[in-house]
């Protein structure tokens, strides 16, 4: 029983969050965030304290593992700083106002039911389940994007957002028709077994579709049209959640139906994801070096990411697996602080271009360092968690014999040193012709920030969470159905 | 018992209409007409449920999809002014491109899905179409059952209800500041509504 238990922990908190706003007025409203903050919080505890690892629940139709438990940990992780970064915006503790921002008890409310969905989504062992909570993930994610009522921009984002996530949703259900109609079942591992050995054409083409329904979550190249603009659009602190949320889900689906389902086929698509991963790096970090607005800036940079982790598919499931987990919370922390400084920085000037975060590193030296840390780690410059992460990928890649992809991964990771040190330049070097009011500080999202700099600096140093991710996907996948 | 022969010319008929629907849905200038397209569409394909014996099926089609869907629809295009939709011309290049990739993918699929022979309809006759059978799965919490995502599933409608209602709320509701201002105070009822009257149709972002 106790495995569930998390999960309708952070589903009583969006309930609580959502009846309790009706009874409070605008003064209270400011408690809806911390009561979401603990309720995350005590989640996270009974998860990391009194979940086992493994076990089954309603007649194993929800099921928990070892690479589930630390996707758990890292969507509660980001549903918690999100909602920490999302605080000063919707209690008017901004200086700069943002106009349109209000229902904080439905904000979040549906930002936990978001969560919920990803939880769900690990532990479904059907095709029915794995489907509605992927679309009990994302569902949230298009409203909150188009959150901001007197935005035309946030709206655009919402509705380009819902247009082509229900295209993906298209995608991902025809191709769970024909599994369907294939094997006659919805259970994923009757549906493995009963597609080993001869593969139809009709089993193909599904694993295309779900590729590529997969792939618009990932926003891998060419499904990757949706993520610029909703970055941008989206009110920032869904965008923070939004790069982290979608891309962790995204990554948390591919492995149940690419290991689950389709076990034994995915080395006939090395190629294939070998040059999904060459364009998608390519194409974000070409398009990166030319923006100015910093949140598309980190849409591109989110886009150039998702390539490094199709490296991890590459390989041997021993070795990718826990080296495309270790990126995702490597990936989660270095993203999510950069979005602190972004949130904050628009919280206290209301600007968002590059040009405009000159003399940070003068006005306030902590954020601008926070920034700078994780900054480098996106970029991967040694000792910071970046750079162990993409080495391990990178040599996964080059162990199954992709060398030219390789040194096109190296080429970007070049590249995108520059384009991250474009906003370093601007908060050190560049000089300050003016001078600019020192910008207030936020305990929320100073807090957050704090939490966040340290594992991105230390995980790449200390080996213990790296081992553990590691001995958890071996047991992950001595649980799958061909081993 | 329908005879084979006729029982074919009826799943073809049926589903050249869905498909000349499903076009003239896409491409009616007018959205009415659109939807009304849309409805004939929907409606034919519980015709074609009803011939794969899922009578059930057809029933919700009918009720979910027609009733309630497209009468939604409906109204909403009644309701509101955009009575044609705003014209938005792709580049040559994008229409040919678009029609060549849609093309490819309907051939690669329709190639793929002859040369599978699929096991439903060579080891089971048609399915038993039971209501209370499917009542009972819907909630049935053993190893065949799919309590789990019939759950999920009432979660989402309401996170669907939530999001419709907090967007598509056109006045703040009484009280609550249109932008939430912390103890200041925010717009109140009357000048949002005021900027809503403000807006003149045809302007903005399409």
């Amino acid at each position: 029983m106790s495995i569930i238990i998390p999960e309708i922990i952070v589903l009583a908190t969006a309930f609580a969050i959502l009846i309790a706003d009706l009874f409070m007025n605008e003064r209270t409203r400011v408690y809806l965030a911390p009561a979401a903050v603990a309720g995350l919080l005590l989640a996270l505890a009974v998860m990391v304290v009194h979940t086992p690892a493994s076990g089954a629940l309603i007649g194993g139709r929800f099921t928990m593992d070892a690479a589930g438990w630390w996707f758990k940990i890292l969507f509660m992780i980001s549903a918690l700083i999100a909602v920490l970064l999302s605080m000063d915006t919707l209690d008017g503790r901004a200086r700069v106002r943002v106009r349109g921002m209000g229902f904080r008890g439905e904000y979040y409310s549906i930002l936990l039911f978001s969560v919920v969905g990803m939880m769900f989504l690990v532990s479904a062992r059907d095709l029915a389940t794995l489907f509605v909570s992927l679309e009990l993930a994302t569902l949230p994610l298009f409203v909150l994007a188009a959150w901001r009522r007197d935005d035309p921009k946030s709206g655009e984002a919402g509705l380009k957002y819902v247009v082509l996530g229900a295209l993906a949703s298209a995608f991902i259900v025809y191709g769970f028709g024909i599994l369907y109609g294939l094997t006659q079942s919805t259970d994923l591992e009757t549906i493995a077994q009963r597609l080993a050995g001869e593969r139809a054409p009709a089993f193909w083409l599904a694993a295309a579709l779900v590729l590529a329904g997969a792939g618009f979550k990932l926003t891998i190249v060419p499904f990757h049209m949706w993520a610029a603009d909703v970055y941008q659009g989206a009110p920032t602190p869904v965008t923070a959640y939004l790069s982290v949320g979608s891309k962790a889900a995204g990554l948390a689906f591919a492995f149940q139906v690419f290991y689950r389902i389709f076990g034994d086929a995915l080395p006939h698509w090395d190629m294939l994801i070998a040059i999904f991963a060459a364009l998608t790096m390519t194409l974000g970090n070409l398009v990166a070096i030319v923006q100015h607005d910093i949140k598309r800036f980190m849409a591109f940079s989110a886009i150039s990411q998702a390539g490094y982790f199709l490296l991890g598919f590459l390989g041997a499931a021993e070795e990718g697996v826990p080296a495309m987990l270790f990126y995702l919370l490597v990936y989660i922390f270095s993203n999510l602080a950069v979005f602190a400084c972004i949130i904050w920085f628009e919280n206290e000037t209301g600007k968002g271009q590059i040009e405009d975060y000159r003399g940070l590193s003068l006005s306030n030296p902590l954020m601008a360092l926070g920034m700078t840390l994780a900054l480098f780690s996106l970029a991967g410059i040694p000792p910071l968690s970046g750079f162990v992460g993409k080495f391990f990928l990178f040599s996964i890649a080059s162990k199954a014999g992709f060398h030219g992809l390789v040194a096109v991964a190296a080429v970007n990771s070049t590249i995108s040193l520059y384009y991250y040190l474009r906003v370093v330049r601007q908060m050190y070097i560049e000089p300050v012709d003016e001078r600019v009011p020192a910008p207030g500080s936020s305990v929320s999202i100073g807090l957050s920030l704090a939490l966040l700099s340290v594992p991105v600096a230390i995980l790449g140093i200390l080996p213990t969470v790296y081992e553990g991710i590691h001995a958890a996907t071996i047991a992950w996948l001595a649980s799958m159905p061909q081993g | 018992m329908i005879s084979s022969a006729v029982y074919t010319v009826m799943f073809y008929g049926l589903s050249a209409a869905v498909i000349l629907l499903a076009v003239l849905a896409v491409n009616l200038r007018q959205l009415l007409r659109a939807a009304l397209a849309l409805m004939g569409m929907l409606s034919l394909s519980a015709g074609l449920y009803v011939l794969l014996h899922a009578e059930f099926l057809a029933g919700v089609q009918v009720l979910v999809y027609i009733g309630g869907i497209v009468v939604l629809i409906v109204f909403a295009i009644m309701l509101t002014r955009s009575s044609e939709l705003l014209e938005d011309h792709p580049r040559p290049l994008a229409q040919v491109l678009g029609a060549l990739l849609s093309m490819f993918f309907l051939f690669v699929a329709a190639l793929a899905l002859r040369d599978t022979r699929f096991p439903v309809q060579v080891q089971t006759g048609p399915p038993v179409d039971d209501v209370r059978q499917i009542g009972l799965l819907l909630l049935d919490r053993g190893a065949t059952g799919y309590l789990v995502p019939f759950e999920l599933l009432s979660l989402l409608l309401l996170v669907a209800i939530i999001g419709g209602t907090v967007i598509a709320r056109k006045v703040a509701p009484p009280k609550q500041p249109f932008t939430t201002g912390g103890d200041a105070r925010g717009e109140t009822i009357t000048e949002s509504a005021r900027t809503q009257r403000d807006i003149v149709p045809g302007e903005g972002a399409p």
